[in-house]
């Protein structure tokens, strides 16, 4: 018989364990699976832009999937907010546990600023397949751009994505790239922001380009990045964080702000002693605030 | 046991070139919401799931002769066997058992405890009359006929409607004559 006992039956899917996404199937179990999805979307559409865009939304769907799977097992219900960061999560670690190896490339496109490429010598999907001449230009991987796009839209980047050929000098067989176009609303440069994260981090942000200490923006991404994966009860970093905060704010009473309730004509002997209650206040004003 | 000189499940599935499951799992997923979306009823979406699985039988069995080589199966209790041994194993990566074999051994319940296919899929209320898993019903009838052999594949229990495994029913319904490509006379 199979197996010590049998599976142990959950009331909800939820409940049931993610498991170690160490399971294999084999190359040609999903070569077949993948070619009866062109299959299918052939008979559904009249010409090629149509297939790629079904093979993309397909993908899509995947893609989404992926990243809120590999968030959750691989980066500790993290998520990354840069721009150079979602990139090389999906170059190394999507491409990892999807493909089994990382991505052959991630460059910049030269002539425009909101242009990304990964590159890849031959796509795992292409692999057991070959384009007819007579459909032109059509790629499959149109199901892997279809994956990128999920990802780096439900991350927060909005972009455009497409495969292509560009065939190699010396190679019978063209290289793969996925092109990446950024859309408007996102930055250009690689630390632009994700346009999904709530505005309390955008003013943290703010305040640490005016010279505030780098964690204040830590602290208020981990709490709104899990407030928005609504995923974790209770995460302590920000409590560490709001601890932290207090003591500084104390320590800049201390410093600086106590010079408001010392009289001046008092003099020095007078600062040894900083009045207990407005420090309570005070520190207690502000985490509140950072609440 | 298997046998000594064909080689067993275990065996060819480590020689094999393998993928994540997850991705094979997702893309099922996606391919299942594609025809939920264009079919829209259940019972069309679970023939075009079987559809697609005959197609995808009737060139898995090559590959299935050739990685495996098995000799020709004696009676259709070893060719379940086979299925449930060899097949499952190099394919899906997953063992399954034979049972409930009928008295005069035409008519047999293949079982399969895991299934990479189901994994995160719930069935919403919608969609309580879809086999999730119908197009395993296809591979198994495609690459059956290709080896002279008519079957008729139902589900009995299925995971994802409160079941506690997954129950297929392979019945033998005729043993097809060996067609020759050509003409004796010519």
């Amino acid at each position: 018989m199979i197996g010590a006992g049998k599976i142990k039956q959950y009331a909800n899917i939820l409940e049931k364990p993610l498991g170690k996404g160490k399971q294999e199937v084999s190359l040609s179990a999903f070569a077949f699976l993948f070619s009866e999805l062109v299959q299918y979307n052939q008979t559904q559409v009249d010409n090629i832009s149509e297939l790629e865009t079904r093979l993309e939304d397909a993908g899509y769907a995947v893609g989404a999937r992926v990243l809120e799977l590999l968030c959750h097992r691989e980066k500790g219900n993290r998520r990354e907010t840069r721009l150079l960061g979602i990139l090389s999560f999906v170059h190394s670690t999507v491409w990892k546990v999807l493909f089994g190896k990382v991505a052959d490339s991630l460059e910049k496109g030269t002539e425009h600023e909101d242009e990304y490429m990964i590159s890849e010598k031959e796509l795992l999907v292409n692999k057991f397949i070959s384009i007819p001449k007579d459909m032109g230009t059509f790629h499959c991987g149109a199901f892997v751009a279809g994956i990128v796009r999920g990802v780096l839209d439900n991350a927060g980047f909005p972009a455009v994505v497409t495969a292509h050929f560009v065939p190699v000098e010396g190679q019978q067989r063209p290289r793969t790239t996925i092109l990446i176009k950024f859309a408007e609303e996102v930055g250009t440069s690689p630390n632009s922001l994700a346009s999904n994260i709530p505005s309390l981090t955008k003013v943290w942000y703010c305040k640490e380009k005016q010279g505030w200490v780098d964690y204040h923006a830590w602290v208020s991404l981990e709490f709104s990045c899990r407030a928005t994966a609504g995923r974790e009860a209770v995460n302590f970093s920000w409590l560490v964080g709001l601890m932290e905060i207090s003591m500084l704010c104390i320590i800049l009473y201390s410093t600086v702000v106590s010079d408001m309730f010392v009289d001046e004509s008092v003099g020095k002997s007078q600062i040894a002693d900083p009045k207990p209650f407005p420090t309570l206040v005070f520190a207690t004003a502000i985490g509140a605030i950072s609440l | 046991m298997p046998p000594a000189a064909p080689r067993s499940g275990e065996a060819i599935f480590s020689s094999v070139d393998r993928v994540n499951a997850e991705l094979f799992t997702l893309t099922y997923g996606a391919i299942v919401r594609q025809l939920l979306n264009d079919l829209e009823e259940v019972e069309e979406v679970n023939k075009q799931l079987d559809q697609m699985g005959y197609n995808i039988g009737i060139r898995l069995i090559d590959e299935f002769l050739a990685k495996s080589n098995v000799s020709r199966c004696v009676d259709f209790k070893e060719t379940a066997e086979m299925i449930a041994k060899v097949g499952f194993k190099m394919f899906l990566g997953v063992t399954a058992s034979v049972t409930k074999w009928d008295a005069d051994g035409s008519c047999c319940s293949i079982v399969l405890e895991e299934n990479p296919l189901v994994d995160f899929v719930e069935l919403p209320d919608t969609c309580q009359g879809l086999y999730y898993c119908n197009i395993l019903s296809g591979v198994i009838r495609g690459a059956l006929e290709m080896v002279a052999m008519k079957t008729e594949v139902t589900w009995i229990r299925d995971m994802l409607r409160g079941d506690d495994a997954y129950e297929l029913q392979v019945k033998l319904l005729s043993q097809l004559p060996e067609e020759y490509p050509y003409k004796d006379d010519e």
